[in-house]
C-alpha cells in the first residue's frame, strides 16, 4: 500500500510493498507532473482590468451642490463603455441602467485609479466653483438602489473651472479597499456646481483601473 | 552517499545499496517541500499585505495647526497593520518591500470668507515629508482630497500617518476619511 507525501501527496511505495520500480517511478513522475502543469497554470500576473467611458456623459442638474446626496443612482453615476483589458474578472455591469457598476466577481482586496476629464464649461454666463468625484460601493445585485452605495473616497476641486484654470479639470482618485465578490461594486460618481445653476455638465473621457492585491 | 541535485532532490549514487522504496521516497519528499514552497510563494504573491482603515466623526483641525488624523474602524486587514487599540493614528508596515499607500479626506467648510488652503499630506514614522497634495479651501463647500503614493519601506515596524493642514483661519472639522496600504513589490 503505498504512502504519500505530507504537502503535495505524491505515491511513494513503502518497503513491504511489491517490487514495482517502473510502476512506482511512473506514479510518482505523472504526480509531479500533473502537480507542476497546475501550478504552471496559476503563475499569473497581478489580476487588473481597465474600462473607459468615452461617451460624453451629462450630470444632472447643477442645483444640488453636494455630491455626497443624489436623488436617484442615475443623477451621479459615470456610465462606461469600453474594455481595454481584463485579467481581473471584473464585470462592466448593468446594461439596463448604462453599465454604471464595475463589478470585481471575485472577492478581494482591490486597489482602484479613476481619472476623468472634464471639458470647459460652456454655458455662456455660468461659472463653475466646484467640481467633485467619488468612488462609492455599489450593489450590483440592486443596480437602481442607492442603499448601500458607501462612499468610499473623493476629491474635489474649487476654482473655476474656464480658459485659465491651468488644466485642473484632470481629475483623479485612488482607493484600496475589500470587495466581496458578490455584492460589492464600484460606482464612480461626479459632480458640479455652477453659478447659477445649469442643466448639467457634460464630462469627457474616464477611465478606471483596477488591481486586485488579495484572494480574499 | 546519496547525493543532490541543485534544487535539492536527493538521488542515489551507484555505489549506495540498493533501497528503491527509501530512496524513492527520499526524492518524493524533496519535490514535494520544494513545490509546496513554490505554492507558497505564488499564494503570497496574490495576497499583499493589505488594510484600510476609516472614519466618519468629525476630527477638529485647528487652523495653521498640522493635526494628524485618527481612525475607528478597521475595514479590512491581513497582515496586522492596523492596531487602533494601540495606535489609532497609523498604519504599521510589517514587511519591508515596495507598498501602494493611499488617503483621502473630506474638510467640511466652516463659512470663514478667508478659504486660503488645504493640505495633507503623507507622514512616515515622524517625518511629514512624502506626497504632498493641497487645494484652494472654499467658504461653502466641502473639499475633498486623494493622495497616493509608493514608498519603499525597508524597517518592518514603520508607520505611516496622514497629517492634514488648513489655513481658513478658523477650526474646521475633518468628516469621512479613508487610509490604506497594500503591498506591490519585494
Amino acid at each position: 500500500m503505498p504512502a504519500t507525501t505530507p504537502n503535495r501527496f505524491y505515491p511513494y511505495p513503502l518497503p513491504g510493498d511489491p517490487t514495482d520500480i517502473p510502476g512506482d517511478m511512473q506514479a510518482l513522475a505523472e504526480a509531479i507532473d500533473e502537480d507542476v502543469c497546475t501550478l504552471q497554470t496559476n503563475l499569473v500576473g497581478r489580476p487588473v482590468a481597465r474600462f473607459r467611458g468615452t461617451t460624453p456623459f451629462t450630470s444632472e442638474s447643477t442645483a444640488r451642490a453636494n455630491v455626497n446626496g443624489p436623488a436617484t443612482p442615475y443623477e451621479d453615476r459615470i456610465p462606461w463603455n469600453v474594455e481595454d483589458f481584463n485579467t481581473a474578472n471584473v464585470i462592466m455591469t448593468s446594461p439596463d441602467v448604462g453599465q454604471r457598476l464595475i463589478f470585481p466577481d471575485d472577492p478581494g482586496f482591490y486597489f482602484a485609479l479613476v481619472t476623468l476629464y472634464v471639458p470647459t464649461f460652456t454655458i455662456a454666463g455660468a461659472t463653475v466653483g466646484f467640481m467633485g468625484l467619488q468612488i462609492r460601493r455599489g450593489d450590483f445585485t440592486n443596480p437602481t438602489s442607492l442603499v448601500p452605495a458607501t462612499r468610499l473616497a473623493g476629491c474635489s476641486h474649487n476654482v473655476p473651472v474656464d480658459a485659465n484654470d491651468r488644466n485642473v479639470r484632470v481629475m483623479s482618485l485612488s482607493v484600496g479597499c475589500f470587495m466581496n465578490g458578490t455584492t460589492d461594486a464600484f460606482s464612480v460618481e461626479f459632480r458640479a456646481d455652477t453659478t447659477p445653476n445649469t442643466s448639467g455638465y457634460v464630462i469627457g473621457e474616464r477611465t478606471i483601473t483596477i488591481l486586485r492585491m488579495t484572494e480574499s | 552517499m546519496p547525493a543532490n541535485t541543485p534544487r535539492g532532490y536527493t538521488y542515489p549514487l551507484y555505489s549506495d545499496p540498493a533501497n528503491f522504496p527509501a530512496q524513492l521516497q527520499d526524492f518524493a519528499q524533496d519535490v514535494d517541500t520544494d513545490v509546496a514552497t513554490l505554492v507558497a510563494r505564488q499564494t503570497a504573491a496574490l495576497n499583499r499585505p493589505s488594510a484600510r482603515v476609516s472614519a466618519t466623526a468629525n476630527q477638529n483641525v485647528p487652523a495653521n495647526t498640522p493635526t494628524i488624523l485618527t481612525w475607528a474602524t478597521e475595514e479590512y486587514d491581513n497582515a496586522a497593520i492596523a492596531n487602533l487599540g494601540v495606535n489609532n493614528d497609523r498604519l504599521t508596515l510589517t514587511q519591508t518591500g515596495i507598498w501602494l499607500v493611499t488617503a483621502e479626506v473630506n474638510f467640511t467648510a466652516n463659512g470663514n470668507a478667508t478659504v486660503n488652503g488645504r493640505r495633507a499630506l503623507f507622514a512616515p514614522n515622524l517625518s511629514p515629508d512624502k506626497a504632498h497634495h493641497s487645494l484652494r479651501g472654499s467658504q461653502t463647500q466641502d473639499v475633498e482630497m486623494s493622495l497616493v503614493m509608493l514608498y519603499q519601506n525597508t524597517v518592518i515596524g514603520d508607520f505611516i500617518r496622514v497629517q492634514v493642514l488648513q489655513e481658513s483661519g478658523a477650526a474646521l472639522n475633518v468628516s469621512a476619511r479613508s487610509f490604506s496600504v497594500t503591498k506591490v513589490a519585494d
